[in-house]
């Protein structure tokens, strides 16, 4: 692993909390397509050239842009109960903090594995803590890319044949389209219907 | 080539119905338009299971499809369920015609992925048609457009869609240790000739795959969805989620176990985490079961209970197991099919899904009350009905591979769940009349013919499967043959 890539490790885990945390939603879909590049430039560099380029069209462009004209129909603006200063250091906190430990102090897992690892932290996290769907969906998307980007880079590792990569990451990534997709137009409909978009006021059903 | 022909047929025909939906003027013929395609298309995967039975052809690959007996079973079940759920559908869909051409397009839709999901031979198309299942029928929760019914299609969406994220994480791994394909057949062959594979890496596949097909068959830690997208459907809608959807999942996780079965042979401990799953998801669904007053979050915490005897009977892993699991998924499947329907009927005729509030109804509708206790107790697993059988393959399957525990709590979770389906059977059917289900004239509200024709149709189902048991039994013994290990 050489500098290069190190820093392009920060850089992702370090955008993709950042993602999770603003509060403005130009600025959200502005920092996912940043992610989508940053991403795309890792996949680049080890050599695994259709995996970036899907990587590219789905979530440094597609995604970004669902998410854009969602929020034109909800507002920009978040309303959270929890956000601001704390929750935005817990998230770098861990991001750095997990990506540290795996690299560093466990030497026995690649950096592969590591960037997935914590690139689904943050996902995990941000379905846990954040209330507004649209933030759920970056959250969402931020933890299936992270799954796409272990397997591409393991593509590169294990060289299985070509068109079995292909397949996965352009399944893999239909599937996340449609996803995010329908979440968002669901959440759009709820919101036209009851004004909410925030799920943590979504508690009429027992949990 | 014919068994590709009759495959190709089945999916034109569920197709047609898609496109059928979107073009037909008059929303009234939808229904029964879709009906009759799912009819045909039930009596042509009927034609190729007779001939794949009867070995007048052979399973064939087909793209990424596998066309055996089992598939064709799931296929038969699958439009079965969804052939009555269409025809339950006329009456009970209404609303503007803009409304009732979607619920008709994505129905059609969820029925092509699942039938995607009963014969898909790869752990990648697998996911694929699972996912797609997913989306389709999220829309199909979502349908009354209520506040609830959007809550429950996002958790739904949500929870579903970060849980199967993790069959991609098995699939990374599988290519790590060199399998040059996701098909199931693949994975097996390659795990019998190289006995000196990374355990742990295997490890980590299995529970991986294990983990992310069980988010949809409503295992344990990600059961949550299951009770709200079940409540909050369209009763034909709930009866095809409980009675075949999550059954699916489950075939989709026996594929998994048959192509992993040489490496779960040296590694018991797989089998005992399956085994420990599936006995707390039965205990969990059995005792929120019984504290529930809504009628389809009763069903539905059933179901989470059935689906822990079936991964228990897939778990075990012997033949009797798989036996009893196969068996168990064509019982369940109709008999929560059919429940399900009566919870519809009755919110039909009495405008609530809460049991409290209603009472006395036997004697305005005994088809209604008849098909609900008979189902209630063949779930209960009483002899000589349908459910006893398969429920014993499993004890018997479960002792004799040495698990004595989980025999006496499966045994103990059937008797609780013969508990709250009597305690439904009085609270709904007995007991005084709470609320004005009668019309001015005091007859009771007349049930529209298409309800009960769906319903006594799956209780002729489930009779027959009582009363032939061996017939079904042999069905799912010549199928399960078809497999690698059983």
């Amino acid at each position: 692993m050489n500098e290069i890539i190190l820093m392009l490790i920060y850089l992702t885990v370090i955008v993709a909390a950042i993602t999770v945390e603003l509060m403005n939603f130009k600025k959200v879909v502005i920092a996912l397509s940043i992610y989508g590049i940053v991403t795309t430039i890792i996949t680049l560099l080890n050599g695994e050239l259709i995996g970036s380029i899907i990587n590219f069209i789905t979530i440094g462009v597609l995604v970004p842009l669902l998410i854009l004209n969602a929020s034109k129909k909800v507002g920009f603006t978040e309303k959270e109960k929890y956000f601001g200063t704390i929750t935005t250091i817990i998230s770098l906190a861990i991001a750095i903090s997990v990506t540290t430990i795996g690299l560093f102090i466990v030497h026995t897992i690649n950096w592969e594995f590591v960037l997935a690892i914590t690139l689904i932290t943050i996902g995990t996290y941000a379905l846990a803590v954040k209330g507004n769907l649209i933030k759920i969906v970056v959250g969402y998307t931020i933890y299936d890319s992270a799954f796409h980007l272990l397997f591409s880079l393991y593509a590169v590792l294990y060289e299985p044949p070509e068109t079995l990569t292909l397949t996965v990451l352009i399944a893999t990534s239909v599937i996340l389209l449609g996803v995010v997709a329908s979440i968002l137009y669901l959440a759009i409909h709820n919101y036209q219907k009851t004004g909410v978009i925030d799920s943590w006021s979504l508690r009429r059903l027992k949990w | 080539m014919v068994t590709e022909l009759y495959t190709i047929a089945i999916f034109i025909l569920l197709l047609a119905g898609c496109i059928a939906s979107l073009l037909i003027r008059k929303t009234e013929h939808t229904g029964k338009i879709i009906t009759i395609l799912n009819l045909v298309a039930l009596l042509v995967a009927l034609t190729l299971f007779y001939q794949l039975n009867m070995q007048i052809i052979q399973p064939v690959y087909w793209f990424n499809f596998y066309i055996d007996e089992l598939g064709t079973i799931i296929t038969i079940l699958i439009l079965i369920l969804s052939t009555v759920a269409a025809y339950f559908s006329v009456p009970v869909i209404n609303g503007d015609e803009k409304s009732i051409k979607r619920y008709y397009f994505w129905f059609s839709l969820f029925i092509f992925a699942m039938v995607g999901i009963g014969i898909s031979a790869d752990i990648l198309s697998t996911y694929l048609f699972l996912e797609g299942a997913t989306i389709f029928s999220a829309f199909l929760v979502a349908h009354d457009r209520t506040h609830e019914a959007f809550e429950a299609s996002l958790k739904y969406l949500i929870i579903c869609s970060f849980g199967t994220a993790l069959i991609i994480f098995g699939l990374s791994y599988i290519i790590t240790i060199n399998i040059v394909s996701f098909s199931y057949q693949d994975i097996y062959l390659f795990l019998q000739t190289n006995t000196t594979t990374d355990i742990t890496t295997i490890k980590i596949i299995f529970l991986a795959l294990f983990f992310g097909f069980g988010v949809k068959a409503g295992i344990v830690p990600f059961y949550m969805w299951l009770p709200d997208a079940h409540a909050e459907a369209p009763a034909p809608i709930s009866a095809l989620f409980s009675g075949i959807m999550i059954e699916t999942a489950a075939i989709a996780l026996l594929r998994i176990v048959d192509a992993f079965s040489p490496v779960m042979v040296m590694v018991p401990e797989l089998n005992l985490v399956i085994i420990i799953i599936s006995v707390i998801t039965m205990i969990l669904g059995a005792l929120m079961a019984l504290v529930q007053t809504n009628i389809k979050r009763l069903l539905a915490y059933s179901s989470i209970d059935e689906i822990g005897y079936i991964m228990l009977g897939i778990g075990i892993a012997t033949q009797m197991g798989v036996y009893g699991a196969v068996f168990d998924i064509i019982n369940h499947s109709f008999l929560k099919g059919m429940l399900f329907l009566i919870s519809g009927a009755l919110l039909y005729a009495t405008g609530t899904k809460d049991m409290r509030k209603m009472g006395g109804l036997a004697k305005m509708y005994p088809l209604l009350a008849t098909s609900f206790l008979i189902a209630g107790l063949s779930m209960g697993g009483v002899p000589p009905l349908n459910g006893f059988y398969s429920k014993f393959l499993i004890y018997e399957a479960t002792f004799e591979a040495g698990y004595l525990w989980a025999t006496i709590l499966a045994m103990i979770v059937s008797l609780i769940a013969l508990g709250y389906f009597i305690k439904a059977t009085h609270m709904i059917f007995f007991g005084e009349p709470k609320i004005e289900t009668t019309t001015d004239g005091g007859a009771a509200k007349k049930l529209p013919i298409e309800i009960n024709v769906s319903i006594v149709i799956l209780l002729i189902l489930i009779i027959i499967a009582s009363i032939f048991p061996e017939f079904f039994l042999k069905l799912v013994i010549d199928a399960i043959s078809g497999l690698n290990s059983f």
